[in-house]
């Protein structure tokens, strides 16, 4: 009786650690766990009713989504009509800009999360639309996140709002950059840490993705300073966002052509 | 209805909207409601404690994949409030300190498994007791909607 109880006790203990590891080893490879059938099925299903319940709920702000629209577009024609008017007539077409290596595709959120230490927002587009692992996520308000698992219709982006995320991005006045972390507090606010202690940042700055890394284009608004906060060693800019990531609706998906190459330079894959 | 179907149909309604409520709706940062401990707290009681530790990973790794965030947070919670289940007792026991006891563990578990050290510690303090608070009164107030279980 006793020597039954002393091993039912050691299965109970070895079954705890078992499956205890077994959770912590899922939350620390959760981007492995995402590639399994049952983890893939789960976001399909999801995905698809989210889709439905969205297409329902989206009839009712179609007034304020066209004035967004309307308001982008705005923006858009006068950036045109800026670069033409950079551009004198008559010049061969040789010597034209290059063409951005980036392009974009438009794409919803399904669902988003911003209240979790690393939040995951769902779009409605995936392989079948060209979409793949590592294409970053903007909006013409800032950087949202990066692709980080796709099914068929629909992907998963991590979010800007994720703790362990860092994304490369500078001061538009004068290009001094940093990195840009979430310390998990507020939805609207993230940190430029690494500034350097002489640089010159002042209130009212703006932020801009820095262009380094093959994922975001350069100059994307991000947000502006708040303040400033030097540790000695450098200084911590809390930088408020542009983006309110709990009105995140329309979103664009960001693809490099020239990634891989700059990947295999960085010796990434 | 057979008593068991029912109590099937209501524990999995119970997992649903946790999965809901998590993943879906939107109550700011401080806010996390557990509905999970109602769940491993009806485990029958008869149960060994490795066959009860397993049927809770289970429930948190359905919870986890149908809330759509990071997957193990609700598993190694419900594993860990599975195997204290001798020392805290079961939903039968019908005790207030249990109860509050069974939910304190499973807040605590989860918001500090999602924070991974990340967030400052004052911040999970209060996340822990905001949340513990609504938890408990959520299973207060969902212990009169559950099914008998004679």
């Amino acid at each position: 009786m006793i020597r039954g109880r002393k091993w039912s006790g050691i299965v109970s203990i070895v079954v705890f650690i078992t499956l205890e590891a077994v959770s912590f080893a899922m939350i620390y490879k959760d981007s492995v766990i995402r590639h399994y059938a049952l983890a893939r099925a789960s976001r399909n299903l999801t995905g698809m009713i989210e889709r439905e319940i969205k297409d329902l709920t989206d009839y009712f702000g179609l007034r304020s989504e066209n004035d967004l629209l309307q308001r982008e577009n705005c923006e858009l024609r006068q950036l045109v009509a800026d670069f033409s008017a950079q551009i004198p007539s008559g010049l061969p077409d040789h010597i034209l800009p290059k063409v951005s290596p980036f392009s974009y595709l438009p794409s919803r959120v399904i669902h988003n999360s911003v209240n979790a230490s690393r939040n995951f927002i769902l779009l409605d587009k995936g392989s079948e639309d060209g979409v793949c692992e590592g294409m970053g996520v903007v909006t013409h308000n800032g950087i949202v996140g990066v692709v980080d698992a796709v099914g068929g219709n629909v992907c998963r982006v991590v979010s800007l709002l994720s703790t362990d995320m860092q994304f490369s991005a500078k001061l538009k006045k004068n290009n001094v950059f940093g990195l840009l972390v979430w310390p998990g507090r507020s939805s609207s606010r993230v940190l430029l840490t690494e500034v350097p202690t002489h640089s010159d940042v002042a209130e009212g700055d703006t932020v801009t993705t820095s262009g380094f890394s093959s994922i975001f284009p350069s100059g994307i608004p991000i947000g502006v300073v708040l303040r400033t906060e030097s540790n000695g060693v450098s200084i911590n800019v809390a930088v408020d966002l542009f983006q309110d990531f709990h009105s995140l609706d329309r979103v664009y998906l960001v693809a490099n052509k020239n990634k891989s190459a700059i990947d295999s330079l960085l010796g990434k894959r | 209805m057979n008593p068991l179907v029912r109590n099937i149909i209501y524990y999995f309604l119970i997992i649903l909207l946790q999965a809901i409520l998590q993943g879906h709706v939107d109550f700011g940062p401080m806010v996390h409601f557990c509905l999970l401990p109602i769940v491993i707290g009806a485990l029958p009681q008869t149960w060994k404690s490795w066959s009860a530790m397993a049927a809770a990973f289970a429930i948190g790794i359905l919870t986890d994949l149908l809330a759509g965030g990071v997957t193990g947070i609700n598993a190694a919670a419900c594993v860990l409030l599975a195997a204290l289940r001798p020392m805290i007792g079961n939903t039968d026991s019908n005790a207030l300190k249990n109860t509050a006891l069974r939910t304190l563990v499973y807040v605590t578990a989860f918001v500090l498994l999602d924070s991974f050290s990340f967030r400052p510690i004052l911040f999970n303090v209060c996340k822990i007791l905001v949340s513990w608070a609504v938890t408990f009164a959520a299973t207060l107030v969902l212990s009169h909607t559950a099914p008998s279980q004679k």
